[in-house]
């Protein structure tokens, strides 16, 4: 009988062990699989034989998608949008949320319903549409981060952050002579670090992976932000700037490795931070929840 | 916006009044009835088959007792949710490609003919699920992960001295203590049931398999950006916020009733 139970605990145990395996393999093998494709020569991906181990290692597409005028100036533009969307964000939203953490703010109540309703009703697509193209701000910078650069998740973990320090820091503040700016600027600012840096990367992971902005606000292609480049090339299927610099077709790589390659140079910086900022993500997913 | 009929020149107020006519003309078409079935099958679908997967794989990550490989096992399977849409995309497109992908590769090696998933009508709902599970079932498992380490762990000594296997030990433990979690998640995506991931669709969609794929706001779009009708594609915005908010208060109601818990 004990005999027994051993066994059925090993077998749950190598089910187990054997199933999360599979999740994992699941999860890496597309990666593996683009990857590969990305360093293989054209020969051997014509003949389609890349797994997950590239074939005649050649750096040839990368060479291609490095010397592309356009994915430089679209990753250029992205990191400008990712840093100016990170610091309006932080700012806006600090702004919004310290008022809106003190009980003493006439109207809190009303101006708390106004800020969450937004998240259950709001105009949509067209209206946001129209209002930023009466502001004259179609094809500007403005229009990437201005209408996306309050969310009203991120204020209330920065609301519920600052309302958790005690307000005893604030009176001791006032009585040495610090204005409300001051008090939030140098006290309850940097008391929060850790929320910052969460928020932070949060923001700079949503800025560098979004393509909406640009798809509605701009139609400058001078002005695309890496997202949009790697839509037109892969799903668009648009080779057009890499035939250009090809001096005769036969020297072009197989189209799945120029398009993978070019995957991977835009998935590049967040694969590259992802392993040592984890943590940090896994703590801004748990402390939104914890208010749920 | 929706009552008039738009001129960028002459603002809403100066644009005629037409009543309800987007609306009239919105339910009587053919696409409404498209547009709604596409929407509501799409959330259906992920409620039942992308809902459970995160549990399963969060129960499945807190039996591995080894230390590192379970820390290996998180960091790997939340990596895809850092992925912006447009690489999922892409990558789906090279992947599942007909004549080049490794998924058709495989499938010819099984003997199968090549399967053109991207573009054929059947395969457009199932290729969109399976991406999404891929996507964000490590992510979400966090959420229920964290519930379960919340749990007092003498109520699983209690049973093993009890003689409860290991499997006993998840059913009736870890799972009625995390039922609560598993609900409000539940709840949450009821309340957002006419969300589904338009940025996504936008992407995934083509002429051939806009039948099934095409959704509210994906229509929306369309409408107002591509076409320009202001005024008619609004009104089809409005009336799916309008279920949804329906739906969100609802499920914050039911949600309070049940569990004690509201969003705000």
């Amino acid at each position: 009988m004990k005999l027994r139970l051993i066994n059925g605990d090993l077998l749950f145990t190598f089910v187990v062990y054997f199933l999360i395996t599979m999740a994992m393999i699941i999860c890496v093998f597309p990666f593996l699989n683009i990857i590969a494709v990305s360093f293989s020569g054209t020969a051997a991906v014509s003949r389609n034989a890349v797994t997950i181990f590239p074939v005649d290692v050649t750096l040839n597409s990368y060479q291609f998608v490095l010397k592309n005028k356009n994915i430089w100036r679209s990753y250029g533009n992205s990191i400008m949008y990712t840093s100016l969307h990170v610091a309006a964000s932080l700012l806006v939203t600090s702004l919004a949320a310290y008022p809106l953490s003190k009980k003493r703010l006439v109207g809190r109540k009303g101006l708390l319903f106004y800020v969450t309703f937004t998240t259950i009703f709001h105009g949509g697509m067209i209206p946001t549409y129209m209002v930023v193209r009466s502001m004259g701000l179609l094809n500007t910078t403005g229009a990437i981060i201005i209408p996306y650069c309050f969310t009203v998740y991120n204020c209330m973990l920065l609301r519920n952050a600052f309302e958790g320090l005690p307000s005893e820091l604030e009176e001791s503040a006032k009585i040495d002579g610090l204005s409300d700016f001051g008090i939030m600027y140098r006290i309850y600012v940097p008391l929060s670090k850790p929320i910052y840096a969460t928020l932070t990367l949060m923001l700079a992971i949503t800025a560098w992976n979004s393509y909406m902005p640009a798809l509605l606000y701009l139609n400058d292609t001078a002005r695309y932000p890496l997202q949009m480049i790697l839509r037109d090339i892969v799903i668009n299927d648009v080779l057009a700037s890499y035939r250009e610099m090809a001096q005769d077709v036969a020297a072009l790589p197989a189209a799945q490795s120029l398009k993978s390659a070019t995957i991977v140079v835009v998935m590049l910086p967040i694969m590259a931070v992802y392993p040592f900022l984890q943590r940090f993500f896994v703590k801004g997913l748990l402390v939104g929840s914890v208010k749920g | 916006m929706s009552f008039v009929n738009y001129n960028f020149s002459k603002g809403i107020f100066g644009s005629d009044f037409v009543g309800l006519k987007w609306f009239n003309q919105l339910f009587a078409s053919r696409n409404f009835i498209k547009l709604l079935r596409n929407n509501l099958l799409l959330s259906l679908y992920s409620v039942l088959f992308f809902f459970p997967m995160p549990i399963l794989l969060a129960l499945g990550l807190n039996e591995i007792k080894c230390k590192p490989f379970m820390r290996a096992a998180q960091t790997i399977t939340y990596m895809p949710y850092f992925v912006s849409t447009v690489v999922v995309v892409s990558m789906l497109t090279l992947l599942l490609s007909p004549s080049s992908g490794i998924v058709n590769m495989i499938l010819n090696a099984l003997g199968i003919k090549s399967i053109y998933f991207m573009g054929d009508q059947r395969w457009f709902r199932t290729v969109y699920i399976i991406s999404e599970i891929w996507q964000n079932s490590g992510w979400t498992a966090i959420i229920y992960l964290s519930a379960i380490v919340g749990i007092e762990m003498e109520l699983y000594e209690a049973a093993q001295i009890d003689g409860a296997s290991r499997l006993q030990r998840i059913w009736h433990i870890t799972i009625p203590c995390i039922l609560p979690t598993i609900l409000i998640m539940l709840l949450l995506k009821i309340g957002q049931f006419m969300e589904v991931g338009y940025e996504k669709v936008l992407l995934m969609y083509n002429p051939q398999t806009m039948e099934v794929a095409d959704i509210f706001d994906t229509y929306v779009y369309r409408q107002g950006i591509v076409n320009m009708n202001y005024s008619s594609s609004t009104a089809v915005g409005l009336f799916k916020a309008l279920i949804s908010f329906v739906l969100v208060v609802s499920a914050n109601t039911l949600s309070k009733k049940v569990a004690q818990v509201s969003l705000w």
